[in-house]
């Protein structure tokens, strides 16, 4: 089966007034549907640069990177927009929620851009299914400060799932949550690829967690030591 | 629309924020459009005084030279008399020597109370001649105008201006009637049209509330001589003519006769003891005047609306600082650059149109409550409405693209990274 994701030699180079910073240094990965992975590594490795640049956030210097076969960075604004909407949810270490929203127009927020997913269940509805599914039904119409840091970020997971995306990128989950949230995170994010066929990536420092998932890259100065 | 409803609901978001920020335009507008309207009432009553002055008429009014001014200030307790002003052989040399001249109207006012059955009011009893009504464009409502016989036989008539009729006999037509003008009873033939203010420097300033008697029945009845009494003293002054309302055939005229009347009366009168005006003339240097206040005005339309510009791009610079987490996930939620830059150009837009339509009745109020206290009627300017809203969401949309474009050019990993 071809791989969701496929990068061939990507760079990532800053340009910064002391000299360039090489983030990425010829990474060579492939990631299957419906895998779980955990990226870890020291700080300063190029871990987060890789996770925003599989989410399209970032486009790579050099090399090709190609999501579902099609090859990305040839693509316009609008085109990596769009696909970053419909097929990739992101979870952060911070949450980003608006705090002038309730939590169901934060997860509402979602389909702003990339529109409703095409399983015409209305929009209203699968929001409030989903911060069901996340234990959040008792907390509807409540905003983000009124909510513990774990309550936080699984209303995040929901707002990552609005849309019906094909992969999760997530930027250490857990790295705001005590061990008890952190695990119910983990545990969510593990339930989306086992019983959803979710391709999940996860950036951690947590190696109790990344033991946990099946497939563990291991980055060292902008190279992969391990896959 | 739809960006323009999202844009709504950001805002309310941040009420305080937003209502500063909205505060620059809002007085801008305001004070533009309260000031176009108090130009527009000002324009409108020059227009207005200036018409019913006539503009086909050269106007030679008699003013009282300094010298008696001071006299008549001081306490004296010596009797005294003196004479200045345009005179009738002066009307006569004007009607012969000045071309183009269709009438010589004179008007004579005096002092003298008025009085109906009781009725007491505050009018101005004015001499003048038959021409006066077509000269002053008055038209009669009732009855008839003065005729040259009423003048031949220094006849005691009289015609009474609109409110003066109504306010010495409020309960039935003064035609027939008789009014007691100084002591002398007149009759009343006729009865004016409503005419309005004339301000014209005092003379006559409402025209509905006066009198009119025939020029020679002035002299005839009250003599030339206005007597002041002092403390057993008595202060006579001779002044034969008020004002002569010189009416020429066409306006291009005005400037001509104006000035070969000038030139007659400077040779008879040693003191400067009369003025040669040309409404026309007044009118147009309005005119200029106005166009120059014009120019200030839109200058300062410009500055405030640059100053509320200028706050709007501020407030939404500091917005997009403190919104930078929420523009990186609005990337992350799959929003494109330009997506970002009409979110925040929306914002910006809707704020500026807000303020511009609250301005718009700030300055709409501001406008009336200003025509209360002055005590005019408030006119706007009509265009000056959509020009104002039309400026307003051209200020947001100016200045509000700089921010709209920093914000779509963050880089949305830096956006989301934590501090
Ligand atoms: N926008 C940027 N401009 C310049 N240098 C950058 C930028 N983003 C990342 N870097 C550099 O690239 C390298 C990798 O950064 P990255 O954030 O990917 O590390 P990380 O593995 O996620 O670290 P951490 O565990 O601390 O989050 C670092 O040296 C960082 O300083
Ligand atoms: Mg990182």
């Amino acid at each position: 089966m071809d791989p969701l994701i496929r990068l061939q030699e990507v760079r990532k180079t800053y340009a910064m007034p002391g000299g360039d910073v090489q983030a990425l240094k010829g990474i060579d990965l492939e990631f299957h549907e419906g895998e779980f992975t955990s990226i870890v590594g020291t700080s300063g490795s190029g871990k987060s640069t890789l996770l925003y640049l599989l989410g399209l956030l970032t486009e790579p210097s050099d090399g090709v990177y190609w999501f579902r076969g099609r090859q990305t960075d040839v693509m316009d604004d609008l085109e990596r927009s769009r696909l970053r909407g419909r097929e990739i949810g992101f979870v952060f270490q911070s949450f980003h929620l608006v705090p002038q929203l309730d939590i169901e127009r934060n997860v509402l927020l979602a389909a702003r851009y990339a529109g409703a997913p095409g399983n015409g269940v209305p929009l209203e509805r699968r929001a409030t299914e989903l911060l069901e599914r996340v234990g959040l039904s008792h907390r509807f119409g409540h905003r983000p400060v009124e909510l513990s840091n774990g309550e936080m970020q699984r209303v995040a997971i929901a707002r990552a799932l609005l849309t019906g995306p094909s992969l999760i990128l997530a930027d250490e989950p857990t790295g705001n949550l005590d061990e008890e949230n952190g695990a119910h995170v983990f545990e969510l994010l593990t339930s989306l690829s086992n019983d959803e066929g979710k391709t999940v990536i996860m950036v951690t420092h947590d190696m109790q967690l990344a033991e946990k998932s099946r497939r563990v890259v291991r980055l060292r100065n902008g190279e992969v030591i391990e896959s | 629309m739809k960006l323009l409803v999202e844009a709504w609901q950001n805002l309310m978001l941040h009420k305080t924020r937003s209502g500063l920020a909205a505060l620059g335009i809002i007085f801008g507008v305001a004070s533009v459009i309260c000031m176009l309207s108090i130009s527009e009432v000002a324009r409108q009553d020059v227009i207005g005084r200036m018409q019913r002055m006539g503009l086909n008429n050269v106007i030679v009014d008699s003013v009282k030279p300094e010298r008696i001014r001071r006299r008549e200030r001081q306490e004296s307790d010596e009797s005294w008399s003196a004479r200045y002003g345009v005179t009738r052989t002066d009307l006569e040399i004007l009607a012969d020597n000045v071309p183009v001249v269709e009438a010589v109207v004179p008007m004579r006012v005096l002092f003298k109370d008025v009085v109906a059955n009781l009725h007491v009011s505050d009018i101005t009893v004015v001499g003048t001649t038959p021409g006066y009504a077509d000269v002053m464009e008055h038209a009669v409502a009732s009855g008839r105008f003065l005729s040259p016989v009423d003048g031949a036989k220094a006849d005691p008539v009289c015609v009474l201006g609109h409110t003066a009729a109504r306010e010495l006999f409020p309960l039935q037509s003064p035609l027939g009637e008789v009014v007691k003008i100084g002591g002398i009873h007149f009759d009343v033939v006729g009865v004016m049209d409503r005419k309005g203010q004339t301000g014209s420097g005092g003379l006559l300033a409402d025209p509905d509330r006066a009198a009119y008697v025939p020029f020679e029945t002035s002299f005839a009845r009250f003599g030339r001589m206005q007597v002041r009494l002092g403390q057993g003293t008595q202060e006579m002054t001779e002044l034969e003519v008020n004002r002569a309302v010189l009416r020429v055939a066409s306006s291009d005229q005005l400037l001509p006769v104006a000035q070969i009347a000038e030139n007659l009366l400077e040779r008879r009168h040693d003191q400067e003891d009369v003025a040669v005006t040309v409404p026309f003339e007044l009118l147009s240097e309005h005119e200029k005047a106005e166009r120059i206040f014009r120019w200030v005005m839109a200058s300062l339309a410009a500055i405030s609306l640059l100053v509320g510009g200028v706050g709007i791009m501020n407030i939404m610079l500091a917005n997009m600082a403190e919104r930078r987490s929420e523009i990186g996930l609005r990337r992350a939620l799959g929003a494109t650059r330009a997506e970002i830059v009409s979110l925040f150009v929306g914002e910006s837009t809707v704020l500026c149109l807000l303020g511009g339509a609250l301005g718009m009745a700030v300055g709409a109020a501001l406008a009336q409550a200003i025509g209360a206290l002055a005590q005019w009627e408030v006119v706007y300017q009509p265009l000056s409405f959509p020009f104002a809203l039309g400026v307003s969401v051209l200020t947001g949309l100016a200045f509000g693209t700089l921010p709209a474009v920093k914000a779509a050019r963050l880089d949305p990993v830096l956006a989301l990274r934590v501090e």
